[in-house]
C-alpha cells in the first residue's frame, strides 16, 4: 500500500475531526490537530500527532484563521489539509492560500468551491445543465453597518414570492436560514440571516427562495477525480430536520424507485461533471410529493451524516477523499457501487427539544456508548469534556445498518437506549420517540415532521420515575461524602473506587453487616 | 433509612430498610423487594420486585441525574433552608437565559417597551435570538454593550414596570 501523504494537517474539532484523524492513522499518515486555547482537552486535540494552538475560543480568533492553520501546517511540515466540514471546509479562499502555500487542500479547487458555494451561481450551473431549480433571488450584499436595503430586499421577496427562506448564500447546516411567511417580517429575517452568516461563515451576502410544501430533502453522494471521472453513491433521505437542520438522515429513501434514483443519480453526476468537481461532494433536491425534483444546492465538503453511505455502500469517504486530492484516479467506477441494507443515522445534540432546542452546555459528567453489531458511533466528546457554547452544539453521530429499515429503526432504538449522557441535556429522548412514530416507521417523511407531529414535545418519562428514584436513593445512600455507610456494606471506598471487582465481590454477598 | 427527592414539582419519599438477603424499599408509601446486583463509578444494576433495572447515576450541587433505558430524569436533593428566600426579588429585571454574546442592542434607557418587543438582540452557539420584554414599562438600565459575553442568569436589562390602571 501507498502512501500518498506522509502528513495531514485536520484544521477542525469535534468528532469530524476525530473521524479524519482516525482514517490517516489506519493509513500510517502522521497528523497534526489545531485547536483553540479552549480545546486543549479535547479528544481530536489529544489524539493527533502533534497539537498547534491557533488562537481564543471564538471560532473566528481560532478556527476560521486560516493565516493560523497554514502557519501551523508550515511549522509542522504538513503536505496537506483536510477542512472537515463547517469552518473553512467551503471557503475559496482557504483553499486558494492552501495551494498558494503549496499545501493540498483536501476537497475542490478553489474555484469550484467558489462557484458552488455562491448557491445562486450554482443554480445558474444547474439551470444550464437542464436541472430544475426552485425559484430565487440573490440579495445585494449587506453595508458595512450590516444593514439591507429594504426596499430592494422586499422587491427581491414580492418576485420570489411567499412563503420563502432566507439563506445565506455562502453557508450551509442551517446557520443563517430564517422561514418568512409573509411579507412585513422579510426584511428583518433578513439582517438576521446575513448577521448569522457573517459570523458563521464571514461572508453576510444571502438570498431567498421560494419555500416548497412538506417536500423530501433527498441527497446523492457524488464523487470525481482529477482524471475527469465522476460517480455518485446512492442517496440520503435528511427530511428530518429542526430548526432547518437534519437530525435523523438515511440510506435508502423509503420512496425512491430504482427509477427515480437513476434519474436523480444522473443529475447529480451531470451537475459534477459540470464544474470538473474534485472529491467528495453532495447534490441536495427537494423532492416533491408528485415526483418532481429541485436542485437545492451542492456542498463542497464531506457531509455530517456521510456514515449512512458509508454503512449501505462499504466504502471508506475519507480515505477516499485522501486518494483523489493526492491525485489518483477514482477507488470504485459506477457499476461497482451497490448498497446493502439500510443506514440511518441520528445527531446526538448538546440541547434541550423541550425548550426551543436551546443548547445545553456544561460538564459530561458520565458517558456510555453504545456498541453491538451494525452499531457505529463518530464522536468528539469524552466522559468529564465539557461542552462549550463556541461551538456547534452537535456532539456525536449514532448510526446503524441492518437488512432493512425496519430493523435499521429497531437497531437504532435500542442503541438510543444504551446511549447514557449525563450532565448535559441531549435530544436522545426526542430521537427515540421520532424513530418509533408511526408515520417515521412507514416512511412518510418530509421537513416538516417535526414541526407536523412533534410540537410541544415532551418526555413521556412518568412510567420509569419509580426505578430511576430507587436508583438514585441507593447512589444517595453510597456516595462518598454522605453520612458513611447507610447501607450495610454497600459503602464504596472511594479507595477501592477503580476495580468493579472490589464493589462487585461485596455486593454478591447480599445483606453483609 | 429516609431520603427524599424533588422531580420536577413533586416530592417523593424513600425508604430503603435491610430485608435478610436484600432490602425494602418504599417509594411514596408502595412497598417492593429491592435487590443491589452491582454499583460501580455510577453504573447501577437493581433488581426490582422482579424487573431489572441497568442505570447509570450523576450528581452535581443538589442535583441528580438518573439514566434508565434512554430516559434521563433529573431529581433534586431538597436542603433545609429552601432558597426560596432569594425568589423574594420579584425584580422586573431581564436576565440571559444561556451564556452567549450580546450582538445588538435594541432600546435605550428611557424607552417604553411593551411586551413582545424585542430589547436585545444576543448569540449563542452561532444561533442569534431576540430577548423580547416580559412586561410593558421603562427601560431604567442597560448592563451590557454590544460584543460582550456574557455568562448564564446575568443581568441585562432593567425594567420599571408600567403603571397599571
Amino acid at each position: 500500500m501507498k502512501n500518498y501523504f506522509k502528513k495531514i494537517l485536520v484544521a477542525n474539532r469535534g468528532e469530524i475531526a476525530v473521524r479524519v484523524l482516525r482514517a490517516c492513522r489506519e493509513q500510517g499518515i502522521a497528523t497534526v490537530a489545531v485547536c483553540s486555547e479552549a480545546d486543549h482537552q479535547a479528544m481530536h486535540a489529544q489524539m493527533a500527532d502533534e497539537v498547534v494552538e491557533i488562537g481564543p475560543a471564538p471560532p473566528l480568533e481560532s478556527y476560521l484563521r486560516s493565516d493560523r492553520i497554514l502557519m501551523a501546517a508550515r511549522a509542522t511540515g504538513a503536505e496537506a489539509i483536510h477542512p472537515g466540514y463547517g469552518f473553512l471546509a467551503e471557503n475559496a479562499e482557504f483553499a486558494a492560500a492552501c495551494q498558494d502555500a503549496g499545501l493540498v487542500f483536501i476537497g475542490p479547487s478553489a474555484t469550484v468551491i467558489a462557484r458552488m458555494g455562491e448557491k445562486t451561481a450554482a443554480r445558474d450551473i444547474m439551470e444550464q445543465a437542464g436541472v430544475p431549480v426552485v425559484p430565487g433571488a440573490l440579495l445585494p450584499e449587506p453595508d458595512a453597518e450590516g444593514d439591507l436595503d429594504a426596499g430592494q430586499v422586499a422587491k427581491a421577496a414580492a418576485e420570489v414570492g411567499f412563503p420563502l427562506m432566507v439563506k445565506a448564500a455562502f453557508g450551509g447546516g442551517g446557520k443563517g436560514m430564517r422561514l418568512v411567511q409573509a411579507g412585513e417580517d422579510v426584511v428583518a429575517a433578513a439582517a438576521a440571516a446575513a448577521r448569522e452568516a457573517r459570523k458563521a461563515f464571514g461572508n453576510g451576502t444571502v438570498y431567498l427562495e421560494r419555500y416548497l410544501e412538506r417536500p423530501r430533502h433527498v441527497e446523492f453522494q457524488i464523487f470525481g477525480d482529477s482524471q475527469g471521472q465522476a460517480v455518485h453513491l446512492n442517496e440520503r433521505e435528511c427530511s428530518i430536520q429542526r430548526r432547518h437542520q437534519k437530525i435523523i438522515e438515511e440510506s435508502p429513501s423509503p420512496i425512491l424507485t430504482p427509477e427515480l434514483r437513476r434519474e436523480m443519480g444522473a443529475a447529480a453526476v451531470a451537475a459534477a461533471e459540470a464544474v470538473g468537481y474534485v472529491g467528495a461532494g453532495t447534490v441536495e433536491f427537494l423532492l416533491a410529493q408528485d415526483g418532481s425534483f429541485y436542485f437545492l444546492e451542492m456542498n463542497t465538503r464531506l457531509q455530517v451524516e456521510h456514515p449512512v453511505t458509508e454503512l449501505t455502500t462499504g466504502l471508506d469517504l475519507v480515505r477516499a477523499q485522501i486518494a483523489v486530492a493526492a491525485g489518483a484516479p477514482l477507488p470504485w467506477q459506477q457499476d461497482e457501487i451497490t448498497a446493502r441494507g439500510h443506514a440511518i443515522e441520528c445527531r446526538l445534540y448538546a440541547e434541550d427539544p423541550t425548550c426551543d432546542f436551546r443548547p445545553s452546555l456544561g460538564k459530561i459528567l458520565l458517558l456510555r456508548e453504545p456498541a453491538g453489531p451494525g452499531i457505529r458511533v463518530d464522536s468528539g466528546i469524552r466522559q468529564g469534556d465539557e461542552v462549550s457554547m463556541h461551538y456547534d452544539p452537535m456532539i456525536a453521530k449514532l448510526s446503524v445498518h441492518a437488512g432493512d429499515r425496519g430493523a435499521a429503526i429497531d437497531r437504532a432504538r435500542a442503541a438510543l437506549r444504551d446511549y447514557a449522557v449525563l450532565g448535559i441535556t441531549t435530544n436522545a429522548t426526542y430521537l427515540l420517540d421520532i424513530l418509533d412514530h408511526s408515520a417515521f416507521r412507514a416512511g412518510d417523511t418530509h421537513t416538516s415532521f417535526l414541526p407536523d407531529h412533534f410540537v410541544n414535545w415532551q418526555s413521556a418519562d412518568s412510567a420509569g420515575v419509580t426505578a430511576a428514584l430507587v436508583a438514585v436513593g441507593v447512589h444517595e445512600l453510597v456516595r462518598p461524602g454522605t453520612d458513611g455507610a447507610m447501607l450495610t456494606g454497600l459503602r464504596s471506598d472511594p479507595a477501592d473506587h477503580g476495580s468493579p471487582w472490589a464493589a462487585l465481590g461485596r455486593f454478591r454477598l447480599r445483606g453483609l453487616g | 433509612m429516609r431520603l427524599e427527592f424533588k422531580h420536577d414539582e413533586d416530592l417523593h419519599v424513600l425508604e430503603v430498610k435491610q430485608d435478610g438477603d436484600g432490602y425494602r424499599v418504599s417509594v411514596d408509601g408502595d412497598q417492593q423487594d429491592l435487590e443491589v446486583l452491582a454499583l460501580n463509578r455510577g453504573e447501577l444494576d437493581l433488581r426490582l420486585g422482579s424487573r431489572r433495572y441497568r442505570a447509570y447515576v450523576a450528581s452535581r450541587g443538589d442535583e441528580r441525574y438518573v439514566f434508565i433505558d434512554g430516559r434521563v430524569f433529573t431529581f433534586r436533593v431538597p436542603v433545609a433552608e429552601d432558597t426560596d428566600s432569594d425568589a423574594g426579588q420579584v425584580n422586573p429585571l431581564v436576565a440571559s437565559k444561556m451564556p452567549g454574546t450580546v450582538v445588538k442592542l435594541l432600546v435605550e434607557v428611557g424607552q417604553r417597551v411593551e411586551t413582545g418587543d424585542g430589547l436585545l438582540i444576543m448569540e449563542s452557539m452561532k444561533m442569534e435570538s431576540e430577548i423580547a420584554a416580559p412586561l410593558d414599562g421603562t427601560v431604567v438600565g442597560i448592563h451590557v454593550t454590544a460584543g460582550q459575553t456574557v455568562g448564564l442568569e446575568v443581568p441585562l436589562v432593567d425594567l420599571e414596570p408600567a403603571e397599571t390602571s
